[in-house]
């Protein structure tokens, strides 16, 4: 199956979430997150093109979700199949060409396996530094969709962190090549450079201290942005 | 390169991982297919299916009946997760003969 099409199955995910009422709930995440960026910048050609076959979605405040909705059978719809891992206890969702996963932010002591969030009928898993995405939400408008990504600098930083502590070497290219491009092309908006300024001013200092630390071997200019402060 | 070869290393898994989900949740549902019989222009339904080569013809009820009607939505079921599953092992092949070449096999 071609982007296109594999795009098509994620647009068709969205749109019964929405209908369902629950697409407001969930943030976007992970790389298909650059394919809305490219709508909203309006299709340049200097954003990273990498997607993988996951779909990540973050749910912000899993405690505040009031309607209950039953999403295993949303995603069973579109042919999706439960994938189970009897060792973490994580509830993926299969399809040929793309993986569903539920993420919510980790925080304190964490959660000790994956969340149960009984109003979705869903497990989620709990990640470190999802929070730093959770907190600069942005909703893009497409084909009638309104889907909430994180704000495309807050991504790119976030990449950087997470790059520091992957221990699967591939993964840490891939999340590096994905933060460098797309910060790459925000640092042609001045805009863009300001929000990059305002967010590591509000970032803990080890934050920053991890992500000073990746770019400067691989992105030196926000170490220059970084000492303006 | 390389990334990318480790990025259709964890896909070639994800799939293993999906083909299994897709065989679990076919052996689920309801083997066979439906077959419509009239006898005195009334119309039944039969679920047809084979074992070891031998025809087997399992009455199901009445064309309109809702055990008739959850029999065909499984079976409509099973004939889509076959499709995906199919689908399934065209991309394993296709990400193996990529990773590792023609000799591998899946």
């Amino acid at each position: 199956m071609a982007r296109e099409e594999q795009f098509e199955l994620l647009l068709q995910v969205l749109k019964k979430f929405q209908q369902a009422g629950v697409l407001n709930s969930f943030m976007l995440i992970g790389s298909w997150c650059l394919q809305f960026y490219q709508f909203h910048f309006e299709n340049p050609r200097a954003l990273p093109v990498f997607r993988t076959m996951d779909v990540d979605f973050l749910i912000p405040n899993p405690n505040q979700i009031k309607d209950e909705v039953d999403v295993p059978t949303l995603l069973k719809e579109e042919g999706f199949v439960l994938t189970f891992n009897r060792s973490s206890g994580i509830v993926k969702y299969d399809h040929p060409e793309l993986r569903v996963e539920f993420l919510v932010p980790e925080m304190g002591r964490g959660y000790g396996g994956p969340l149960e969030i009984k109003k979705l009928h869903i497990k989620a898993q709990g990640l470190r530094y999802l929070n730093l995405l959770t907190t600069h939400p942005q909703l893009i408008s497409y084909k009638g969709l309104q889907v909430r990504v994180p704000k495309p600098a807050v991504f790119a930083l976030h990449k950087l962190i997470i790059s520091a502590r992957r221990l699967n070497q591939s993964k840490q290219k891939s999340d590096l090549e994905t933060a460098v491009g797309l910060l790459d092309f925000l640092y042609s908006r001045p805009n863009e450079i300001a929000r990059i300024k305002s967010v590591l001013r509000t970032l803990p200092h080890k934050w920053v201290k991890t992500i000073l630390s990746v770019s400067e071997k691989h992105f030196p200019r926000l170490n220059e942005t970084a000492g303006k402060l | 390169m390389r990334t990318m070869i480790g990025v259709l290393k964890e896909e070639l898994l994800r799939l293993k991982e999906a083909e299994q989900s897709y065989l679990r949740e076919i052996r689920k549902l309801p083997r066979g297919s439906l077959h419509v019989k009239k006898i005195k222009k009334i119309a039944y339904l039969y679920l047809v299916s084979s074992k070891y080569s031998k025809i087997s013809y399992r009455y199901v009820g009445g064309v309109s009946e809702n055990e008739s009607k959850k029999l065909k939505d499984e079976i409509a079921l099973r004939k889509k997760y076959q499709q995906l599953l199919k689908e399934v092992r065209s991309n394993i092949k296709r990400i193996t003969k990529i990773v590792y070449g023609k000799r591998r096999t899946v």
